[in-house]
């Protein structure tokens, strides 16, 4: 155990004890700042690349490097030098502030999503309830920031996304149950662990299927995208941020979509295991980018989805499947079927 | 003013709040608490005897019937 | 890494944020500052659940509390009229000092129990003796009546709240 410096003397072993143990190089280095900055750049232009084969073109090209692969570095450096328009009688500390709350919320629940078996910053013993706690708080907050913009539109669409992300989330809970239930603990690294042999999208597919397409409502991703709608609502809740503002909230959507992708990793798809001629970490960060790939593709394809029909979808059909779920895991664990694979 | 064509907007803002599904967020509330309380049902299933996992089925199908109403009320919308 | 802060300087910490959203809560001209003040104040509460070993009650309380009843408490203000909000006249009936007179009341008794009680107050929290995975079989096993009991309260809360906001046209 590490205690508090009290004399100056304890100073720097104390700064060196925190440099080199494990939390600090996982916080900034692997599953930490450096490792997700890079990837949610690397997500931005990855998406608009499959997007755009999908429509039969061909996406960022010039942006330095092979196909333009620095597009994201040159769209953060355009925003910034963008002007920054706040609404007249917008309320400022909120229109400012809560695109960094949002960042941050959507970067806290890494700490606990593991890449490899040592790979994880905070190995809670409560990590999944954390992960959905921390996720339970962007409604709320997604309401403010559209109440602050002083206009009509973005506080329409902050409702109507209000109401979608609310409805999804317990069909996602529901879904996460039958996990849970499959590998006894609601710790990350457990759950993975469980996963040694069989993954849990086999005995768990309607989990999986409910678990994805809730995800793909919270991330607020086409064809669930009435709240930002581009033609019709002009951006939804964040209609209102321009420059370096949307720059954040920006950054902000698509780190939770590499965290949906990571949690459907680690839920479903068995983490880190693979052959071993792979390093656990670089099978996780595959399985991750083909679940991303499998989130994005979708925008290119399906049409929008009407938002009362989609608030009907998440509480009634969703629902049901997920609870159906529930009740054949508690059939299947209660007649020990699945004691081949040691669950 | 990116929409409203440039114009100065007209009305105030925040006028009014889409009233339509406001019964979701009351389910959504009480199944909060559900769905944690099943979490650490579900986390211990293996490990308690069966009577037990049977009262917290129960417990859920219990919950099934007021679920069932409320989404129907939601469904009619001249209630709200 | 194991860093072992000392126990008085979590609770000091944590009482200060709690109680200072939870007076800013009640004190915010714009209503909306409060309910995030409010919210503030419940993610407070969670992290002394955390400071005493129960990490599952923390996570419900930011599910439940800061995801969903804050969400109502937000609509029930945007629901709320500006001109009706904008009341001023908060402060004039001396409730300030009443509130302090109060306080120094309580105090005044608290600390006569505490040296009424003597050695005997534990300075530490009792260390949890309740790991998570017994959560679960606690909860079913030793409380089954109230966990049906529960079951009957939501569902009455549910439907009670339904038609309490049902408008009849």
């Amino acid at each position: 155990m590490v205690s508090l410096p009290t004399t100056p003397a304890e100073l720097l072993p104390f700064i060196i004890a925190v440099v080199t143990s494990h939390t600090f190089i996982t916080l900034v280095f692997f599953p930490g700042f450096i490792h997700l900055t890079i990837v949610v750049m690397f997500l931005t232009w990855y998406e608009r690349k499959l997007l755009a084969r999908i429509q039969l073109r061909i996406g960022p090209l010039y942006a330095g490097g092979p196909g333009g692969i620095l597009q994201p570095i040159a769209d953060g450096v355009k925003l910034i030098f963008k002007e920054v328009m706040i609404p007249y009688k917008a309320d400022k500390p909120l229109f400012l502030g809560i695109p960094l709350a949002l960042v941050f919320l959507g970067a806290l629940p890494f700490a606990v999503i593991p890449f490899g078996q040592h790979w994880v910053i905070a190995n809670l013993d409560v990590g999944l309830v954390f992960v959905f706690a921390v996720g339970s708080l962007f409604p709320s907050m997604i309401l403010i920031f559209a109440w602050a913009s002083n206009s009509k539109y973005p506080f329409l669409g902050g409702l109507r996304s209000l109401f979608q992300q609310v409805a999804y989330e317990i069909p996602m809970w529901i879904s996460a149950l039958s996990v849970v239930m499959l590998a006894g603990s609601l710790n990350l690294v457990q759950i993975v662990d469980a996963q040694e042999r069989i993954w849990f999208i086999g005995p768990a597919f309607l989990s999986f299927i409910v678990f994805f397409i809730a995800s793909m409502a919270e991330l607020e991703r086409l064809p669930f995208d009435l709240p930002s709608a581009e033609p019709e609502l002009v951006a939804g809740w964040f209609t209102e941020s321009s420059g370096a503002i949307f720059m954040v909230i920006f950054l902000a959507l698509y780190m939770k979509v590499y965290l949906m992708s990571c949690l459907i990793t680690v839920l479903f798809m068995g983490g880190w295991w693979g052959p071993a001629f792979l390093p656990q970490p670089i099978w996780f960060l595959l399985k991750a980018l083909v679940v991303a790939t499998f989130i994005i593709i979708p925008r290119g394809v399906y049409p929008r989805l009407r938002v009362d029909l989609l608030i009907k979808l998440g509480w009634t059909r969703l629902l049901i499947i997920a609870l159906a779920n529930v009740f054949i895991t508690v059939v299947l664990l209660s007649t020990g079927v699945l004691s081949a694979w040691g669950l | 003013m990116p929409f409203e064509s440039g114009q100065v907007p007209q009305g105030e803002a925040r006028k009014r709040i889409v009233m339509q599904y406001y019964p979701y967020l009351l389910v959504f509330v009480v199944f909060d608490v559900v769905g944690m309380f099943l979490f650490a049902w579900g986390m211990s299933f293996a490990n308690i005897p069966a009577s037990d996992s049977f009262l917290v089925l129960l417990f859920l199908i219990l919950l099934g019937a007021p679920l069932g109403y409320a989404l129907k009320m939601a469904l009619k919308r001249e209630n709200w | 890494m194991d860093l072992s802060i000392p126990p008085d300087i979590t609770f000091i910490v944590l009482a200060t944020i709690t109680l200072l959203a939870a007076i800013m809560a009640l004190q915010a001209k714009e209503l909306i500052y409060g309910a995030i003040s409010l919210a503030i104040s419940f993610i407070g509460i969670a992290g002394f659940f955390v400071s005493l070993d129960a990490p599952y009650l923390a996570m419900l309380q930011i599910a439940v509390y800061v995801g969903a009843v804050v969400v109502l408490i937000l609509f029930t203000i945007m629901l709320v009229r500006r001109e009706e909000a904008d009341k001023d006249e908060i402060g004039e009936t001396g409730e300030g000092a009443a509130g302090l007179w109060i306080a120094g009341l309580l105090a005044v008794s608290i600390a006569g129990i505490a040296a009424l009680a003597g050695p005997n107050l534990p300075s530490t929290p009792p260390a949890a003796n309740l790991p998570i995975s017994q959560l679960g079989p606690v909860l079913a096993g030793s409380y089954p009546v109230p966990l049906i009991i529960l079951a009957l309260l939501l569902s009455g809360a549910l439907l009670g709240a339904l038609v309490l906001a049902k408008v009849d046209r």
